[in-house]
C-alpha cells in the first residue's frame, strides 16, 4: 500500500515538474523528452517578424568549440508575463518580454552560454536554470534575474579549459525536485589531468548535490527523461559515440550502446503504449531508434552526411512521425515506427539544428532553419513550403565544420497569441506571429 | 535510391573500440599492419605483392570500415587535443602516426603500396578506353586532348555553381577549389608538357595553403571524404570528379601537384631509411613511360616526388637501398 502511494506521490511529482501550460517553451526542445513539440495554432499561415532583439553590439572573436553563436530561446509566464530567456556567446542570460522583445533584465557569467535554459516553478516560486561554459550551474529568480544559488561543478585554476555544457531539466527524483544537467570538465594539468563528462543531480531549490555520476571523458549532450515501468530513466548521447539510459534516482547506468561515429545530437524519446523509442542521430549520418528498456537498435538508417539535430517528434493523425536535418542539406521525416521515409526537403546548405512542430490554420507544421540561412515553415505532412525568412548572415566570416549546433527555434503563445522565437547567428533574436489573415 | 541513401560500408560499428567508444582502433591496427607488410615486400623486393597490398586497402579502407584519412587536419587538431580530450586524440593521430612512423623505415609505402586514390587514378591511367587520350599523340591528337579538357573543366565549374552551398561558399568548398586548380594544372600539361617539373612545385604550396587554413580552423575536406566517410559532401564530390577525370589525361595528377598528405610525405624523403637510386640514364621518353609521376630524372631521382611505387626496380632501372 504504502509502496503504491509512494509511487502515485512520485508520479504526480513528475507531472508537476514537466508541467507546462500549452503556451511554454520551458526548456531545450519543449519537454523532458524533447519532442519539439507544441500544440500553439497560428492563426495563419503568413509570418511576420513583431520584434527583434539585439543584445550585443560587440561582436566577439569566434572561437573553437563554441556550439552556438546563441543558445535555443526558452519561454515561460511569470506572474502573468511571458518571458523569453535565452543565453548568449557574451556570456549573458536575458530575459525579454515576449510581447515587445523589451529586455527585463540580463544576468552576467563567467563563461559562455551554449546550452538553453530551463525554467520551473519550485515551491511557488519561478526559477530559471542555466549552466555556463565556466563550469557554474546557476538558479536564477525568474522575475528578477537575481542568484538563487549557484553550483560548482569543478574547481577553478590556472589549467581549467571552458566547460561544454548542456541544457539542464527538472524532474523528481524520490519525491524531491531535481534539477538534472550534464557537463564537461577538463582541466590540462599534466600531474591532475581530468577529462569529465559527467551527469549532475542536485537539489531542485537548494542546489545540494543528490549525486554525481563520471558516463565518459568526452562531452555528452543534453539529458532527455522518462518513466519507465515506474522507474525514472535519463537518455544521455555522448560525445564518443556512446547512448546511455540512466537510472534517474542515482545515476546507475542501465545499458549502454555503442553506435557507429560520434554523436552531437541530443537524445529523443517516443513513448507508444508500452514502447518506448529512443532516437539519435550520428556524424556518420546514420539515424538509430532504440528500445529505450535495454539500448537494442530497433531500426536504424543511413543519411548523406552527419546529423547533429535533435530529432522532433509528433503524432498526426493516429501515426508518429520524426523530422530532422542533417549536414546532406535535407530536412527529413519518416515514419517512427519503421523509419520509412515520407518526405524530404532539400535547402542549400547543411541543416544542424533541430526542427520544432506547431500548427498553422489547424495542420500541423514544422520549423527549421538551415545554414543557407532561411528559417523554412514545411507542411508537417507533405514538406512543402509553407512560408520562409531570411534570416540574416553568420556575424563570424567563418566557423569550424562538425562542432558547431545551431540554435533551434521555440514556439509559444503569448497572451493568446502564438509566436515564433528564433536566435540567429546574425546577431539578433527574431519573433514571428502570424497576422490572423489567412494568405 | 537516393544519393543520400547509398551506403557501402561493410562495417558501421567499431570492432575495437577505445574505452567503449565508437573510435575504432582496428583501422589503426589494419593501417600499420599493411604499411609493415608493405615496407618488408618493398625491403625484399617481392614487388608483386604491391598489387595484393593496394586491393586489400582499397577494399577494406573504402568498402569495409568508415575511417577519415584526414592526416594533415588529423595531427593539427590532434595536438590540440593532448591533455584536453585522449580520445579525440588517438582518433586524429590515428593515421597520421603510423604513416609518418613507417615512412621513416621503409619510404612512402603508403602512396605506391597503400593509398585507395593512388590506386584510382593509376586505375583510371589504365582504363583501355582512354588511352588514346593519353601521351604521345600527333599534334591534332594533342589539341583534341586540350579541347576535351577545357571542355570538362567547364563542366566542373558550372558543377560547383550549381552544387555551391547558399552561405560559406569558400570555406565549404574547399576540396572543390583544389580539385578545380587541378584540373586548371592538367590542362596547362596538356598544352606545353615540358612544364610539368615546374608546376609539380605547387605541392609545397599546396600543402603551406592547406596547413595554413586547418590552424585557422576551417574544416578542409579533401576528394577521398566522399569514399572514405560515405558522406554526400558536394565539395568532395567534385573534387574525386576532378581528381579521376584529370587523371584520364594525365598519370598521377593529385600526387603529382597538388596532395597535401603526399606533399608532407614527400618533405620527409631526408629522413626515409628506405631509399630507391637509379641506376641507369634515361631518355625522357622512358622516364615518361616508366614513372607515373615522372619522378625519374636523367639519372637520379626526385626524391620528393616518388611514390615508391618499385615501377622502376622491376623494370631494373634503380635499386632500393638502405641508408
Ligand atoms: S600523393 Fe597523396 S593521393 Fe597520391 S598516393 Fe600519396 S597520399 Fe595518396
Ligand atoms: S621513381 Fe617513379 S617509378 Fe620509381 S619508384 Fe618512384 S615513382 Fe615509382
Amino acid at each position: 500500500m504504502f509502496f503504491r502511494a509512494l509511487i502515485f506521490f512520485t508520479a504526480f511529482l513528475l507531472a508537476c515538474c514537466s508541467y507546462a501550460y500549452a503556451g511554454e517553451w520551458p526548456r531545450f526542445q519543449a519537454d523532458n523528452r524533447h519532442t519539439g513539440a507544441s500544440s500553439v495554432n497560428f492563426p495563419s499561415k503568413d509570418f511576420q517578424c513583431i520584434w527583434k532583439f539585439r543584445p550585443a553590439e560587440h561582436v566577439f572573436k569566434y572561437k573553437r568549440g563554441s556550439n552556438v553563436w546563441s543558445d535555443s530561446a526558452c519561454i515561460a509566464n511569470v506572474d502573468g508575463k511571458d518571458v523569453v530567456f535565452i543565453g548568449l556567446y557574451n556570456h549573458n542570460l536575458y530575459a525579454v518580454d515576449a510581447q515587445d522583445g523589451r529586455i527585463l533584465w540580463h544576468f552576467i557569467t563567467g563563461g559562455r552560454l551554449d546550452s538553453s535554459p530551463c525554467f520551473t516553478m519550485v515551491g511557488g516560486k519561478p526559477v530559471v536554470y542555466i549552466v555556463s561554459a565556466d563550469r557554474v550551474l546557476y538558479a536564477l529568480d525568474a522575475r528578477t534575474g537575481g542568484k538563487i544559488f549557484s553550483y560548482e561543478t569543478l574547481e577553478w585554476s590556472y589549467t581549467v579549459s571552458e566547460a561544454v555544457s548542456t541544457s539542464p531539466l527538472v524532474v523528481s527524483i524520490n519525491g524531491r525536485a531535481a534539477v538534472i544537467f550534464c557537463i564537461w570538465n577538463n582541466d590540462r594539468a599534466p600531474m591532475n589531468n581530468i577529462q569529465r563528462g559527467e551527469l549532475f543531480a542536485l537539489d531542485a531549490a537548494t542546489g545540494e548535490k543528490i549525486y554525481s555520476k563520471v558516463l565518459s571523458s568526452v562531452p555528452l549532450n543534453s539529458p532527455a527523461f522518462s518513466s519507465i515501468a515506474d522507474k525514472p530513466v535519463l537518455f544521455i548521447s555522448s560525445t564518443d559515440g556512446r547512448v546511455f539510459g540512466v537510472d534517474a534516482r542515482d545515476g546507475s547506468i542501465l545499458w549502454e550502446k555503442v553506435l557507429c561515429a560520434q554523436i552531437h545530437s541530443s537524445v529523443s524519446v517516443n513513448i507508444q503504449k508500452d514502447k518506448i523509442q529512443v532516437f539519435v542521430g550520428t556524424g556518420f549520418g546514420n539515424l538509430y531508434a532504440l528500445d529505450g528498456h535495454t539500448g537494442n537498435i530497433l531500426w536504424a538508417k543511413k543519411f548523406g552526411h552527419a546529423i547533429y539535430s535533435t530529432i522532433a517528434i509528433a503524432g498526426i493523425e493516429g501515426k508518429v512521425f520524426i523530422y530532422f536535418g542533417s549536414q546532406d542539406r535535407n530536412i527529413y521525416c519518416l515514419e517512427a515506427e519503421t523509419g520509412k521515409e515520407v518526405w524530404r526537403f532539400k535547402t542549400r546548405d547543411y541543416v544542424t539544428s533541430s526542427c520544432v512542430i506547431a500548427k498553422a490554420l489547424n495542420s500541423t507544421v514544422i520549423f527549421a532553419h538551415s545554414l543557407d540561412n532561411n528559417l523554412y515553415c514545411l507542411d508537417a505532412l507533405t514538406g512543402s513550403r509553407v512560408w520562409s525568412r531570411d534570416t540574416g548572415k553568420l556575424i563570424w566570416g567563418y566557423y569550424r565544420g562538425h562542432s558547431v549546433n545551431w540554435s533551434s527555434p521555440a514556439v509559444c503563445a503569448v497572451s493568446g497569441r502564438p509566436l515564433l522565437v528564433f536566435p540567429s547567428y546574425d546577431g539578433s533574436v527574431y519573433a514571428f506571429g502570424s497576422s490572423g489573415k489567412s494568405k | 535510391m537516393n544519393l543520400e541513401n547509398l551506403s557501402w560500408k561493410i562495417i558501421e560499428r567499431p570492432l575495437l573500440p577505445i574505452e567503449g567508444s565508437s573510435v575504432d582502433a582496428f583501422p589503426f591496427l589494419a593501417l600499420a599492419a599493411l604499411l609493415f607488410l608493405s615496407g618488408c615486400a618493398l625491403k625484399n623486393k617481392k614487388l608483386g605483392l604491391r598489387a595484393i597490398s593496394q586491393s586489400i586497402s582499397f577494399i577494406f579502407f573504402i568498402f569495409a570500415v568508415h575511417r577519415c584519412f584526414g592526416a594533415i587536419r588529423g595531427w593539427i587538431y590532434g595536438i590540440q587535443e593532448i591533455a584536453g580530450n585522449d580520445i579525440g586524440v588517438f582518433y586524429n593521430l590515428l593515421v597520421f602516426v603510423p604513416l609518418v612512423s613507417f615512412s621513416v623505415i621503409f619510404g612512402r609505402v603508403f602512396c605506391g603500396w597503400v593509398c585507395p586514390l593512388g590506386a584510382l587514378q593509376e586505375l583510371a591511367f589504365r582504363m583501355p578506353v582512354l588511352k588514346k587520350l593519353q601521351v604521345n599523340l600527333s599534334l591534332r591528337a594533342q589539341r583534341l586532348k586540350f579541347i576535351v579538357l577545357a571542355f570538362l573543366f567547364i563542366f566542373t565549374v558550372f558543377l560547383l555553381f550549381k552544387l555551391r552551398p547558399k552561405t560559406f561558399f569558400f570555406v565549404e568548398n574547399i576540396a572543390a577549389f583544389w580539385g578545380l586548380c587541378l584540373m586548371l594544372l592538367t590542362l596547362i600539361v596538356a598544352w606545353k608538357p615540358h612544364l610539368d617539373s615546374r608546376l609539380k612545385k605547387i605541392r609545397s604550396l599546396s600543402l603551406i595553403l592547406w596547413i595554413g587554413l586547418i590552424i585557422m580552423d576551417v574544416y578542409v575536406t579533401d576528394p577521398w571524404c566522399v569514399l572514405y566517410g560515405n558522406v554526400v559532401d558536394y565539395s568532395s564530390i567534385i573534387s574525386l570528379l576532378a581528381v579521376l577525370v584529370s587523371a584520364i589525361f594525365i598519370s598521377m595528377p593529385w600526387c603529382r601537384y597538388m596532395c597535401p598528405v603526399g606533399s608532407f610525405l614527400g618533405k620527409m624523403a631526408g629522413v626515409m631509411r628506405l631509399e630507391i637510386r637509379q641506376k641507369i640514364d634515361l631518355s625522357p621518353e622512358k622516364i615518361s613511360q616508366l614513372c607515373p609521376v615522372e619522378a625519374l630524372g636523367k639519372s637520379s631521382i626526385d626524391r620528393s616526388s616518388c611514390l615508391y611505387c618499385a615501377r622502376c626496380i622491376q623494370a631494373k632501372v634503380s635499386e632500393i637501398e638502405e641508408s
